[in-house]
């Protein structure tokens, strides 16, 4: 059931402040100072879930980048290495926003570590297939999360994740030379999208 | 026959008997001195493998941590969680628990399947029956936290739900087919094959199962007891029954 943010003129004017500061950020003028002011995720019912996934997915996708950015002789350009490495930095903040919204829900470390394929970053086109592959499966996640989320704050945290996650999307996809799709994206299920994200996870000390 | 040569003969005759006798005074003490040992009940198989010597006292972890509050004789404690061995550790009850064996949860449904339970999500539907862990009992709290982390906390509400006190009833409730489903651990699903059906969890909201071990009274059987369960032998009987495996230390 989708509710709608219930907002007083303040929290409203916060909010535009707020996607004022973002959209500065975005473009490069006023870093690091957006989300000072947002209103926190208080997550409801089950708005665990989107965030549990999100942290684990999240996960994934930044030890994704770093090895990416460690691994020599990819084909990668320096520019895009830096770009790669700058993307695994935020993925870590963004981590950390999760947790701290899941409170004592959050997964500890250690908990489950990421595994990625053989020879998923060998190679120019395998970084850049794999690294679509889990920013398609984040971004649809956030989607179903931002259409159905019962919190406000939980709703914003996952639609802000949504932005930065789909403009790593754009960011990959015009490096590997593909042309932006047609149609829009649809969101997913988390079932679905648990039995993809499990391909790149296992659980320490519980070999599969 | 000249009486040393009687001697001699009495002496071989009697020689059995002693050795006997001489066995008999040996195996007494170590009957005696058999440790009680207070275990979580998914711990039944692999312990009485590893040592069958000993008395064992098998239950919910968050019963066992009670009767050691309440002064029962245990010599060593193995739970299905950190938090009880923890907690009496805390209160000087125990010596510094140390994790022997890890775990994962699974669905079980019975063989035939009668609830049509395919995955933790068919049970999003409801009118299941379900057997769960009661709130408190490690496999209980653990199930709680992985329904939260998937967003179905829902499924304890809208399926009839039997609480039960200890893993072991979760899987008699699923094996002899008087429940649809219920949550229990990887390793009761394998002993119990035949009857169940081991649903896999995802593994992104799987919490982290981890049995730790603990002196209640201190003393060279116990800690013995407790290396023969953290030994090679120990590790390959808790590995065949499916447990995982904490790294050697």
């Amino acid at each position: 059931m989708v509710s709608l943010i219930a907002l007083d003129r303040a929290g409203f004017l916060r909010l535009g402040a707020g996607g004022a500061i973002a959209a500065a950020a975005a473009s490069g003028l006023v870093p690091a100072l957006a989300g000072a002011q947002l209103p926190a995720a208080t997550p409801l019912d089950d708005d665990v879930a989107f965030l549990s996934f999100a942290t684990a997915a999240e996960a994934a996708s930044r030890d994704f980048y770093r090895a990416a950015f460690k691994q020599g002789g990819t084909g990668l350009s320096a520019v895009e290495r830096r770009h790669v490495d700058k993307v695994a930095s935020a993925k870590r903040a963004h981590i950390l926003k999760l947790n701290a919204s899941l409170g004592a829900d959050a997964p500890a470390a250690g908990d489950f570590v990421t595994v990625l394929p053989k020879g998923a970053v060998d190679t120019k086109a395998r970084v850049l297939a794999l690294g679509e592959t889990l920013e398609t499966l984040l971004v649809r996640v956030y989607l179903n999360g931002v259409a159905f989320a019962a919190d406000p704050g939980t709703r914003l945290l996952l639609g802000r994740l949504l932005a930065y996650d789909a403009e790593q999307l754009g960011w990959l996809r015009a490096a590997a030379g593909h042309a932006s799709p047609a149609g829009l994206l649809s969101p997913i299920d988390l079932e679905p999208a648990a039995d993809e994200l499990d391909a790149f996870l296992s659980t320490p000390d519980f070999p599969d | 026959m000249n009486k040393p040569q009687k001697k001699k003969s009495l002496a071989r005759r009697a020689r059995p008997a002693l050795v006997i006798a001489f066995v008999l005074c040996l195996a007494a003490p170590a009957a005696a001195s058999a440790l009680n040992v207070f275990a979580a009940s998914s711990l039944r198989d692999v312990f009485t493998q590893i040592d069958a010597g000993q008395t064992y006292n098998f239950a919910a972890s968050n019963t066992l941590q009670l009767q050691i509050e309440r002064g029962a004789d245990a010599d060593v404690f193995a739970s299905a969680s950190p938090a009880e061995p923890q907690a009496l550790f805390k209160e000087n009850k125990c010596g510094r628990p140390v994790t022997f064996a890890t775990n994962k949860l699974v669905l079980l449904v019975p063989k035939s399947n009668p609830g049509n339970i395919r995955s933790v999500y068919s049970l999003r539907a409801g009118g299941h029956t379900l057997a769960v862990g009661n709130k408190g009992v490690p496999v209980g709290d653990y199930t709680r936290s992985l329904l939260r982390r998937l967003g179905l906390s829902r499924v304890l509400t809208n399926n009839t739900v039997s609480g039960e006190a200890n893993v072991a009833n979760v899987v008699s409730k699923v094996a002899l087919g008087s429940a649809d489903a219920g949550f229990a651990y990887v390793t009761d699903g394998k002993i119990a094959g035949d009857q169940v059906t081991a649903i896999r969890l995802p593994r992104y909201a799987q919490p982290p199962v981890r049995y730790q071990i603990c002196a209640v009274t201190p003393s060279a059987g116990a800690t013995a007891f407790i290396n023969s369960v953290r030994s090679g032998r120990g590790r390959s009987i808790l590995k065949a029954a499916g447990f995982g495996l904490p790294p050697k230390g």
